[in-house]
């Protein structure tokens, strides 16, 4: 397995250190360390090439530190600098280049609500990356987890949505995880559920096909855990999760993304936000 | 899982690494142009000039061009020779030692100061009129407000990185030509058809022939001059990252000379034409109108819609000038650091927006700190800081000429181009600024020349040259406090080598 680390020298490269260091500790993976320095462009003044020659000067020590981060915690990482005056377009491509597996990066560190937030570049990356996401939440660093014991599955109660359940399965069982599947149900969409009760069978037969269905993709996978949350709306549905130390959770794509592509739907964004623990997101099939 | 004792991994460097696009004739000219930010140093002269040197003022807008012309063959030649951030402070150092050098850098970041203190100060009067906000455009405090607002803004953006576009240059570009130039021949328009008005007056040619004015204001009338071609130079400078670096520059030069000079004596004409030069209404003698002769050209000339976009063209473009002056400043600032000549805090580089972001925030406080002196002391601020300004300019502008004389010496009789280019033309462009500099100075001390007086010392004289002095302390400051490594010549002399890369 492969990662692509996004990095800059700031908490939110930190961030996304820590998490592909437990990652990588999880799956057995080869870490690529990515830093982009900023393009500077001719302004009318000399010494431009040399300008920008200090600046990827600059950018091989940043990187240089990820790496040793990474080592610090028995990952084997390089690290490339390039110049380009996009960060998620230049991740997007070294990755593609190299057969990644995963992108990951750290969140942006100044959302009010919820542990992730989506800067600039990572949603760029959320609406056009081949590859799937890794994110870390704000503050990942400061308490990471050593290594994965679990992988939790968003699976979409609507047919024809997306479904990231495959991708967990591969995942859980490259390292012999757990694997535990989550339907998230909110009276958003039983619009026409009439009282309670009917809301609650609904839920339970959600649930139930879930497992009909993951027992039929992996006919001999071990015991999947099957989760149904319920609430008024997704935010307090989500709010009643109990994440541990170790867990990491998959969500899929919108359905109306481009084939093979990321795209971030509202919902997904919605769990992201009222999530704590580490996100993949996967693309569309 | 054990720790590795891995030897430190040097990063590959991929992409497209150290080669930018290169620039076309196109992009050349218009970094040339955009560069010298035509309406907003138009707008901010034009009335001192004329009150200089009365109607002659085509005549040195020519006149002043041909030092400018000499200097910038100065910058061509050095630059070609060590393409560095630090520009003036480098060939400083490199010619004539690290004194020199220092000061000379200083000179750099003086003029930076300056210039931000009167970007503010005309962005927010023209913003004020053309919002229709006349009165505020008047009052002191809210003039003050709006300007230190837009320091604090443009430095905030360059610190952040943030630069306009190239596509965005040229449209600003195409904009502010495209509205001096229309209104100017409307005006010349009207004034043939004679429906300009009773002030209106018939364009001579002899305007254009510096005669009948004695050396104090042919002096003045350059000093001012300097600052309307300032920045002139970034065409030849930058041979190194167009296409053709053989012909390109030269061809660029030739067409943003042209086009400067030409645009200059059009819309002096069509406004001294236009408006005459009576002391009541928009007469050019009339002390109210120095201010912003420029907005003469606006409402009589072509009606409210052309006062309109000349207003809001003049404030634009005196905001996106900074561009050209905030960050590369804030590179020369870094150089500087790089070879120990400041405190290394002015080489740190921002991990997000890598950009020198130490060196671009001292910078706009320090900006933000001037406009507020200039603000209390002087009479009149735009006028004195364009005067201090202009003398700045000459100072390093001389500087850096007869560095490239002096560091050239050697190779001068090489051949006869070095010998113009390199010898005799920089010369006579670092005397010309010298013969100015020296003149002005010398009248600026009287209290009586411009508007402000410290006792028995002209404003100017205080602010222009007191701020090109109040490098000396700082300079001494740096060598006590600081490694003196730089100071001894260990970290860049006349031999070191700038490395720059083999890229082309």
């Amino acid at each position: 397995m492969h990662l692509t680390v996004g990095y800059l020298a700031t908490p939110t490269g930190d961030d996304g250190v820590a998490l592909a260091s437990a990652l990588a500790r999880t799956f057995d993976a080869t870490v690529d360390v990515v830093l982009v320095v900023r393009e500077e462009l001719p302004d009318g003044h000399p010494g431009r090439a040399e300008y920008q020659q200090w600046l990827i000067e600059h950018g091989e020590q940043w990187a240089g530190k990820a790496v040793a981060a990474l080592a610090a915690d028995g990952v084997h990482a390089t690290a490339t600098v390039t110049v380009g005056e996009s960060f998620a377009q230049k991740l997007i491509e070294f990755a593609e280049q190299h057969d990644s597996d995963l992108i990951v990066v750290g969140g942006a560190r100044d959302g009010f609500f919820g542990r992730h937030t989506i800067g600039p570049v990572t949603g760029a990356l959320l609406h056009t990356s081949p590859i799937p996401v890794a994110l870390a939440p704000r503050g990942y660093a400061e308490d990471p987890d050593e290594s994965f014991d679990a992988v939790t599955a968003a699976v979409p109660t609507r047919p024809g949505e997306d479904n990231p359940l495959p991708f967990a399965l591969t995942l859980a069982s490259a390292a012999q995880l757990e694997i535990r599947m989550l339907s998230l149900v909110s009276a958003e969409n039983l619009a026409e559920a009439a009282d309670a009760k009917e809301v609650r069978d609904a839920q339970v037969a959600a649930a139930e096909k879930n497992l009909i269905e993951a027992a039929r993709a992996v006919p001999d996978s071990p015991d999947i855990e099957s989760l149904v949350a319920s609430g008024m709306t997704l935010e307090s549905a989500l709010k009643k999760l109990k994440w541990e130390d170790g867990d990491l959770l998959v969500v899929g794509s919108a359905r109306f993304a481009a084939p093979r592509r990321i795209f971030l739907g509202s919902t997904a964004a919605r769990i992201l936000a009222g999530v704590d623990v580490p996100v993949i997101v996967v693309p569309r099939a | 899982m054990a720790i590795t004792d891995e030897p430190p991994v040097t990063p590959a460097v991929g992409g497209k690494g150290l080669q930018a696009g290169a620039l076309g004739l196109v992009g050349n000219v218009v970094i040339g142009l955009a560069a010298v930010a035509p309406a907003y140093s138009l707008a901010a002269t034009l009335g001192y000039v004329v009150l200089a040197v009365g109607e002659k003022a085509p005549s040195m807008f020519v006149l002043a061009f041909i030092p400018m012309l000499l200097v910038a063959f100065a910058y061509k030649e050095l630059s070609q020779d060590t393409p560095d951030c630090g520009t003036t402070f480098t060939w400083g150092v490199k010619a004539f030692g690290p004194w020199v050098g220092w000061i000379g850098g200083w000179g750099l970041a003086v003029s930076a100061i300056i210039v931000l203190a009167n970007v503010a100060e005309i962005a927010a009067i023209y913003l004020f009129n053309f919002l229709g906000l006349d009165a505020l455009a008047e009052n002191v405090f809210a003039k003050v407000a709006l300007g230190s607002f837009f320091i604090l803004a443009m430095t905030a953006l360059s610190a952040r990185g943030i630069v306009v576009s190239e596509r965005m240059q040229n449209v600003l570009i195409a904009i502010q030509f495209g509205v001096l130039i229309v209104v100017s021949i409307i005006a010349l328009v009207r004034v043939f058809a004679g429906t300009a008005g009773a002030q209106a007056i018939t364009p001579q040619l002899s305007w254009l022939w510096p005669s009948g004015l004695d050396l104090s204001s042919i002096a003045a009338a350059i000093i001012l001059c300097v600052f309307i071609y300032w920045g002139w130079d970034a065409c030849l400078a930058v041979g190194e990252e167009t296409k053709d670096p053989g012909k390109t520059p030269g061809i660029a030069a030739l067409i943003t000379t042209v086009i400067l000079v030409c645009t200059y004596v059009l819309v002096a004409y069509a406004i001294q034409s236009f408006a005459g030069f009576g002391d009541v209404g928009i007469g050019l003698n009339n002390a109210m109108n120095t201010d912003d002769v420029l907005t003469v050209l606006g409402e009589p000339v072509a009606g409210s819609l052309a006062a309109s976009l000349l207003l809001l063209t003049v404030s634009v473009s005196a905001l996106s000038s900074t561009q050209t002056t905030i960050l590369p400043t804030a590179r020369g600032t870094l150089s500087m650091a790089v070879y120990e000549a400041i405190p290394k805090r002015f080489a740190y580089v921002h991990p997000r927006y890598m950009t020198p972001a130490f060196g671009t925030i001292v910078m706009g406080l320090s900006a933000l700190f001037f406009y507020l002196l200039l603000t209390i002391l002087s009479e009149n601020a735009l006028a004195d800081s364009i005067a201090s300004l202009g003398l700045a300019v000459a100072f390093y502008y001389g500087i850096t000429a007869f560095s490239c004389v002096w560091y050239f010496r050697r190779t001068l009789f090489e051949s006869t181009r070095n010998l113009f280019f390199r010898g005799i033309f920089p010369f006579l462009g670092g005397t010309f600024m010298a013969v100015a500099f020296v003149i002005s100075a010398k009248d600026m001390i009287q209290p009586d020349y411009g508007y402000t007086a410290f006792g028995s010392l002209g404003g100017v004289f205080v602010l222009g040259v007191g701020m090109l002095v109040l490098g000396i302390p700082l300079m001494l400051l740096c060598f006590a406090f600081g490694t003196k490594r730089f100071f001894r010549g260990e970290t860049l002399n006349a031999t070191t080598e700038v490395k720059v890369p083999d890229t082309f």
